[in-house]
């Protein structure tokens, strides 16, 4: 590699946009950041068998388990279930990329950038170090806790960000990507848990964003909301667990997917009851936004509220039962292959029954009371991640590892990893049941009150140990197949599905030609020009004799070098965005994190610099929309109910439309619940003026109604009188936001500020998150107007229309907010 | 070339040893799960979970339980009387608490300033465990029948002295 060609490497990776190198971006980092926590572990793990050695300090060791219990949840797990998805998603369905290929750039960049501002933390007076569930109003308090705190928070804030923005991707790609012929009940298991997990995601995110960003409103500007008793430990605990749950089964679902998809392959066989199966799993999804209060059972919450969440609880075990159980009839009497991939399958099912059984012990109000802060749930939660989790994705690392490289990685060695893990696993975790209430959690020396556990912890280190060398192999393993390992075809476990019918590893394009499933379940890869001949229902029926031969899979050309087309079934004509890269969602998040180092640190020179680069990110992706660059059209595939008709822009931002519900959902939430709360709350009239609170409104809603009149115009091609329309909307806009600028002078000059009391910091947090919807929608409308001028929506109005649903979601709002504080 | 399974076929071959083992081995651990949960459920009868609780302010309460604690600082505390128990960073207040054997009292449990956890084992094995909220008071009936020394643990990370935060419950014959 000269020195022209490391340069153009460099630049590929800085810059990709192609699906399968996001994946690859996001397993290698989330790579790196497992390793960093596994050595935090590491090093805690001796602190805990040595206590009289004193190896860290407390606050070290409070470091350690905090940054290593949030980075294995936020930035190991989850993303490396996603890197993989990224690479294997679109293959499963037949799609040539994600749906929105620069918004998956702009996540994984947004993601590995927040996972460097946690670890900043290190390099200032310490990291975030409140434990991971980071109760207030300890987790509120700079004086008690590091300064990393700050960054650790807005670092979680910053991957809330990264996961809406993927939500929506992933959404909008397995609903509207799909081949022709891949209805759900094909799609593969492993794609169906990546469209449950996201729609997790979707909701339990925007409640993690704004507990982080209250929390830091405490920390820096001095706001009360969970330093008060109306907000307080309460409001923490439901806001973080009604994340922290739905976020427990948003990291096993790409797990129990792989799981599937693996016994499958490797059992010979279809998955038992798959269509039971994903119905269980779609009600699990319902549930697990109802059990959050099992994590509150001893605060002092009702009685009834207790029975009723025990009750969830014990139900929600049920779905997870029936997949083990069909996973397990899956293997009954099969012939089954024990590949490296199948003994991690096997061994995970078993982790999954342990920890799944010590997690229904939970439910039950009185254990759960008599477990609550000992190890056993340590142990509990610890089988779940790592023995179900983490095996089932290195099961899928395996499982994929010849796909993704056209390599096999060594199987003897596979299997080596596999024993060392197992024992590594459960000799670390297993003696921490039998700590059931001897010894508690956070805890760096135990020997003051209880000397004879040290035996069991010394076993449990030891375990970690060979654990830790298991992983070690597996690395080692990874690297050499990646440099040395054996070639390998398209198919070499003989396994069902889509992305095993294109060459190991897949082309740029993934697909030479549209892959349609025909009803017989093979499938066909055919040209635009044989799908506009024949008709794809016909295709689908069998019913063009022509193309069977061509559809055998030999007679495709499966070398590495495939050419970029072949004449006659080569990709889409007109769509070669595989070569496109863009700079800006690296320059956008780069700019995110220096502004929220400097918001973190409280420098006002870094967030400056920060926001620069974050706008310079901003007007290069205007820049490059502009020049149509991103403009893929979207391939005419066959629609499911309830899609029909509706795009995949459409799909994207409705899915944005229902993050951006929960977050002000949640925000109206916390305002209903300090409110209920306080026994005194000055009604809304007295603060604010209801008739310039009145005018206002109608001022946003004229807006709204000039933007209306700007799409209709448009629609009937006056584009002068549409410009004329978007400018009268930017205007009211504009005016709107100029009277909220006086109404907050006003208030701020009678000098009531964030630290008068509740009411006002919810006005002005909440009407300030509005009024950051409205700027964005006038820059977007200002971007709608100038094209509108350059006649860019003559032919495609979709734009148009995204920009104004947004507009109706910032109207009805409003219209929540309006009578919350200037009404009642 | 399919790419989906549709034949069984292969569904009615006879089982393997090896699967045999590890279904017989999944069905006992589910049936010792099972068993565990309800004979544990059975060993802790008390449902000693807190219902009655009220608001008192952090501050306040401190006070309150400073004031008791000089009240019966190294002496038994009577029948009857009302103990209050503060958390506070990062000890209890009363440090020691001198109770009687075979007499339920009524404790009084809040926090002075952070979230905290009361962790207790009683002397028949019961275990109670509370996260106790600044501005929440908990109002808890324990009683001891063997003399002896107990330990009172924070359950919930308070801070960096968060392990040291420990009180005692002497009960006296």
């Amino acid at each position: 590699m000269g020195e022209d060609g490391l340069k153009n490497w460099i630049l590929r990776w800085l810059t990709t946009t192609n699906h399968k190198d996001i994946g690859i971006l996001y397993i290698v980092t989330s790579l790196y950041f497992f390793f960093i926590s596994g050595m935090l572990a590491m090093i805690f793990r001796v602190q805990l068998a040595a206590p009289e050695s004193n190896i860290i300090t407390g606050s070290d060791f409070y470091q350690a388990v905090t940054v290593h219990g949030l980075i294995m949840l936020l930035w190991f797990l989850s993303p490396f279930a996603f890197g993989l998805a990224n690479y294997i998603v679109p293959l499963q369905i037949g799609a040539r990329d994600l749906a929105f290929p620069r918004l998956n750039a702009l996540s994984y960049w947004l993601y590995a950038f927040s996972g460097f501002l946690l670890l900043s933390g290190f390099f200032v007076d310490g990291a975030i170090d409140t434990g991971w569930t980071l109760y207030a109003p300890l987790s509120a308090l700079p004086q008690y806790t590091t300064t990393g705190t700050n960054l650790g928070i807005l670092a979680i804030a910053l991957l809330s960000v990264s996961v809406t923005i993927s939500t929506v991707n992933f959404l909008a790609t397995i609903v509207k990507m799909r081949a022709p012929g891949m209805t759900w009940t094909r799609v593969p298991m492993f794609t169906w848990t990546i469209l449950f997990t996201v729609l997790m995601m979707l909701l339990a995110f925007p409640p993690l964003l704004i507990a982080g960003v209250l929390l830091f409103l405490d920390r820096v500007i001095g706001t009360t909301f969970f330093t008060s008793l109306q907000g307080g430990a309460l409001l923490w605990d439901h806001l973080f667990w009604f994340f922290g749950h739905p976020e427990v089964y948003i990291l096993l679902y790409p797990g129990l997917g792989i799981l599937a998809d693996v016994i499958s392959t490797f059992a010979r066989r279809p998955l038992y009851a798959k269509r039971f199966v994903i119905i269980a799993l779609f009600i699990a999804v319902a549930l697990s936004y109802l059990v959050w209060i099992h994590h509150l059972f001893i605060t002092g919450i009702g009685l009834t509220v207790r029975k009723i969440f025990s009750f969830t609880t014990a139900i929600i075990s049920i779905p997870f039962e029936m997949t083990a159980l069909a996973m397990i009839v899956t293997l009954y009497k099969a012939r089954i292959k024990y590949t490296a991939p199948m003994l991690f399958s096997l061994a995970a099912i078993f982790h999954f029954i342990i920890g799944g059984a010590t997690g229904v012990y939970q439910a039950s109000i009185i254990l759960d009371k008599a477990f609550r802060g000992a190890y056993w749930v340590v142990a509990h939660f610890h089988y779940i991640m790592v023995g179900t989790v983490l095996f089932a994705l290195i099961a899928g690392m395996y499982y994929w590892l010849p796909k993704m490289t056209g390599r096999m990685y060594s199987e003897k060695l596979a299997k080596i990893q596999f024993v060392l893990a197992v024992i590594g696993l459960n000799v670390l975790y297993f003696p921490q049941f039998i700590m059931i209430d001897d010894m508690p959690r956070r805890y760096y020396d135990y020997l003051h009150f209880n000397p004879d556990l040290k035996t069991l912890n010394v076993i449990s280190t030891i375990g970690a140990y060979i654990f830790a060398a298991s992983l070690f192999l597996g690395a080692y393993i990874l690297y050499k197949a990646i440099t040395s390992g054996p070639r390998v075809s398209a198919n070499p476990w003989g396994a069902w599905g889509l992305e095993w019918t294109i060459p190991s590893p897949p082309p740029r394009h993934n697909f030479d030609g549209t892959p349609v499933i025909r009803s017989d379940g093979s499938v066909v890869y055919v040209s635009d020009r044989e799908i506009s001949k024949y008709g794809l229902p016909a295709i689908m029926n069998m019913s063009v004799p022509g193309l069977d031969a061509e559809a055998s899979g030999s007679s495709v050309n499966w070398s590495r070098e495939t050419p970029q087309s072949t004449p006659g079934k080569g990709h889409h004509e007109g769509s070669h965005h595989e070569e496109h890269g863009s700079i800006s969602p690296l320059v956008l998040s780069l700019g995110s994190l220096v502004a929220l180092i400097g918001a973190g640190l409280t420098s006002v020179p870094l967030l400056l610099a920060g926001t620069i680069i974050f706008f310079l990110g901003i007007g290069k992706w205007i820049i490059e929309d502009i020049r149509g660059k991103f403009s893929e059209p979207e391939p005419k595939y066959k629609d499911d109910w309830p899609f029909i008709g509706v795009d995949k822009f459409r799909i994207g931002m409705w899915t944005f439309i229902a993050g951006e519900s929960f977050l002000f959902g949640t925000l109206i939430g916390v305002y209903i619940f300090i409110r209920s709360r306080s026994l005194a709350w000055p009604p809304g009239y007295e603060l604010h003026d209801p008739m310039i609170g009145l005018a206002n409104t109608f001022i946003l809603f004229t807006s709204a109604l000039l933007y209306g009149l700007g799409y209709l115009s448009l629609r009937r091609g006056l584009e002068g009188r549409a410009a004329g329309f978007f400018a009268g909307t930017i205007m009211f806009a504009s005016l709107f936001m100029a009277v909220k600028a006086i109404e907050w002078g006003e208030l701020v000059s009678e000098s009531y500020t964030l630290s008068s009391g509740l009411p006002l910091q919810l006005y002005y947090v909440l009407t300030g998150l509005h009024g950051a919807h409205v700027v964005a929608g006038i820059i977007a409308t200002a971007y709608v107007m100038m094209r509108t001028l350059m006649g860019a929506y003559r032919s495609s109005k979709t734009t148009v229309l995204m920009v104004g649903i947004y507009w109706g979601m910032v109207e009805i709002v409003w219209t929540f907010l309006f009578p919350m504080f200037y009404l009642i | 070339m399919a790419i989906f399974p549709r034949k069984l076929e292969e569904w009615y071959k006879p089982l393997a040893s090896v699967d045999k083992t590890w279904i017989a081995a999944s069905v006992v651990i589910a049936l010792v799960m099972a068993t565990t949960t309800l004979a544990w459920s059975f060993a802790d009868p008390s449902h000693q979970v807190p219902t009655e609780t009220f608001e008192v302010a952090p501050a306040e309460f401190r006070e309150m339980a400073s004031s008791f604690a000089d009240k019966y600082r190294g002496s038994t505390i009577p029948e009857g009387t009302e103990i209050y128990l503060a958390a506070v960073q990062w000890a209890w207040i009363p440090k020691e608490l001198r109770l009687k054997a075979g007499v339920t009292y009524k404790v009084v449990i809040s926090s002075g300033d952070v979230l905290h956890g009361f962790s207790l084992i009683g002397d028949d094995g019961t275990v109670y465990n509370l996260m106790v909220m600044p501005g929440m008071a908990y109002v808890m009936y324990i009683k001891f029948d063997k003399p002896g020394v107990y330990e009172i643990r924070c359950n919930e990370f308070c801070g960096l002295g968060h392990q040291g935060m420990v009180g005692r419950i002497i009960v006296e014959g």
